[in-house]
């Protein structure tokens, strides 16, 4: 029997500094996390804060400056070790990104497509590789007729499923989404959305969720960490993040959510997202916080737990 | 209240090769003065193209055909090019959705801003500097006397579209076009765009059309609304209409599959694709395929346009 696996992915004081001329950029600034087996967790920022640099250091896609980062409780993924092409990493973890159409490979059929990760793990059958790929598109929804299309005649929506059953096809056990509708018409990302959810449950994934759409996080996802800067500032189950955020950034995310019938507000978060190649001082957010006091300037706010399984950096709870 | 804007029997076609695309089928619809009119739909819907052909800004390809398209008191099919260049940027005036590739980047954004008003003859250069550096004000750039004297891309995205406002409303226009606005923007920066678009339309008395495919950000903007598919106006009512009786079950789907907050039941999706313009049954309802409450007739008959009030009219076979 296969020993359980509680710890699907263990994130522990990850960094990831570019050097841009003289100066470092911290796109990721010592974040950790703990995705556990069959969870869904969501993360949710503006641009620039750092969440898909995220995603590709959890799973090996770019090197990590600092930390440390598991899967499955055994595989080192950061730091990264030279020539470590951990065949079981690039097995049972997967990515779908934003834009389906240049994540597929243009001149190959959609069959192909599917079929090039089970082929590079040696399923040499190509009856047995076919006969998976066709099963797999009906999984997510492709008509069978497109096998030997080319991904230019799909449309969008079409083309996501089809990375979605790329992804699907060694059966992996987590799976990272980056903005996997962020493209997509209202009445197609509803259809992904509600295969998302369907296909975790049947399969038992774990999902990492990015997304800028705090409703669309919510829909996905278990828990919600809310990124800033290249740092998590609130990290809670969704239902406590949505009806008790603590975070006053999480608050102003939540107040933009444009809301069908609502009115104009004057949203309390001023300005933008500030460079990360020169972050304020103290609490990256305090330019744009309304309720920011002098120590906010000063002092950065460490990331705590103020309730079980409720952690917010922010001074107004320290 | 007038209309400032009043368009009849629209279409708008481009032809390819042996293939002809109907971007805009027959559609009728008017803006009133001081009003917001937000057009929902989506990609090929042909709300772009409609208000796109209203300025003649369609390529050669395409074709425009219309009983007329009545702008203040001033038939636009009857203009000259010329006189069309003189309304455009003037009395009528556009922002769209990537500031980035509307703004030239090797020109500061002062000169750009102020040429609109050097091109129309609407002021002297001094006067011109004078009131860009008042509308970079307005529109929430700080310090706008240094910022006149920069390149776009010094500007971060949510700024790039205030000097797209800028640009767009210092020549006063009567109406202003903003087509996807906010798209590219984060959720924050894009609460505060559309509000000073609201806050620059109400002060102005300005007519505002405003293309979305955000059924949310369509509400919150507007006084009327319209539901494009397929190159048809399927749906249109004041705000209240939509927001209480919305009927079409295209606009319905459309709803329900719209994520929200604190939502405890299941997305409604549509199934099947958006259309594709270049094989849609021209005989019946574009929607056909993809409606859950669809009728024998319904992919023989173009359905009729159903006045439901004299303010709301939708086009479906379910209520004649």
């Amino acid at each position: 029997m296969e020993p359980v696996i509680e710890r699907m992915l263990e994130v522990q004081n990850l960094k990831k500094y570019f050097s841009v001329g003289k100066q470092l950029l911290k796109a990721i600034d010592d974040v950790s996390l703990e995705v556990k087996t069959g969870q869904s967790v969501g993360i949710v920022g503006e641009s620039g804060s750092g969440k898909s640099t995220f995603a590709r250091l959890v799973l090996g896609l770019l090197e990590a400056t600092d930390g440390n980062v598991f899967f499955m409780e055994s595989i080192a993924v950061q730091p990264m070790k030279k020539n470590n092409r951990s065949m079981t990493l690039r097995k049972y973890a997967q990515i779908v990104f934003q834009n389906p159409y240049l994540s597929l490979f243009p001149h190959l059929t959609i069959g192909a497509n599917i079929e090039e990760p089970l082929r590079i793990h040696g399923v040499r059958d190509k009856e047995k590789r076919h006969l998976r790929a066709q099963e797999l598109m009906y999984k997510v929804g492709v008509p069978e007729a497109y096998y030997d299309a080319f991904p230019h005649e799909l449309s969008g929506g079409q083309q996501q499923r089809v990375a979605i059953a790329r992804a699907l096809a060694l059966n992996p056990k987590l799976i990272v989404f980056d903005e996997p509708v962020s493209s997509l018409d209202v009445s197609i990302q509803a259809q992904i959305l509600n295969l998302l959810l369907d296909l975790k449950e049947q399969y038992r994934l774990t999902y990492v969720f990015i997304a800028h759409d705090l409703a669309v996080v919510e829909y996905i996802s278990d828990v919600i960490a809310v990124m800033y800067l290249g740092r998590f500032v609130e990290y809670a189950p969704k239902r406590f993040l949505i009806d008790q955020p603590l975070h006053p950034y999480t608050n102003v995310l939540l107040e933009s959510v444009p809301v069908v019938g609502g009115s104009l507000k004057d949203v309390a978060g001023r300005g933008e997202i500030p460079s990360p190649l020169s972050p304020p001082s103290g609490c990256p957010f305090h330019p744009r916080c309304t309720k920011a006091f002098d120590r906010c300037r000063l002092e950065r706010p460490e990331f705590i737990e103020v309730k079980p399984n409720h952690w917010v950096a922010c001074h107004l709870y320290t | 209240m007038t209309n400032i804007l009043d368009v009849q029997a629209l279409k708008t076609e481009f032809r390819r090769k042996n293939t002809l695309i109907r971007a805009v089928n027959n559609i009728s619809f008017t803006i009133k003065k001081g009003s917001v009119l937000s057009i929902v739909g989506e990609s090929g819907s042909g709300k772009s193209v409609t208000m796109h052909s209203v300025l003649r800004l369609i390529p050669s390809t395409g074709k425009i055909v219309a009983e007329k398209i009545n702008f203040m008191g001033r038939d636009l099919m009857r203009l000259t090019e010329k006189e069309m260049r003189k309304i455009r940027g003037d009395q009528i005036s556009m922002i769209f959705q990537d500031p980035m590739s509307s703004l030239n980047p090797t020109i500061k954004i002062g000169r750009q801003i102020s040429e609109v008003l050097l091109w129309h003859h609407k002021a002297n250069p001094k006067e011109a500097k004078e009131r860009t550096i008042r509308m970079l004000h307005e529109v929430g750039i700080a310090s706008p006397i240094e910022r006149y004297n920069q390149y776009p891309f010094e500007f971060s995205g949510g700024m790039r579209q205030r000097v797209m406002i800028a640009m767009a409303l210092i020549g006063e226009p009567r109406l202003l076009i903003a087509d996807e606005p906010t798209t590219s923007l984060d959720v924050t920066v894009q609460a505060q765009i559309l509000a000073l678009i609201k806050k620059m339309q109400e002060q102005n008395k300005m007519s505002v059309v405003l293309i979305t495919h955000n059924l949310a950000v369509a509400t919150m903007m507007a006084d009327e609304m319209i539901v494009m598919y397929a190159g048809q106006i399927v749906e249109q009512a004041t705000k209240a209409e939509f927001l209480n009786r919305a009927s079409h079950p295209y606009t319905v789907a459309l709803l329900g599959s719209t994520p929200k907050l604190n939502m405890k039941e299941r997305l409604q999706s549509i199934p099947g694709q958006p259309p594709d313009l270049k094989n849609i049954n021209l005989e019946g309802c574009p929607f056909v395929d993809r409606c859950s409450a669809k009728m024998e007739r319904c992919s023989r008959e173009e359905p009729p346009a159903v006045q439901l009030s004299p303010t709301h009219r939708i086009r479906c076979w379910l209520y004649t």
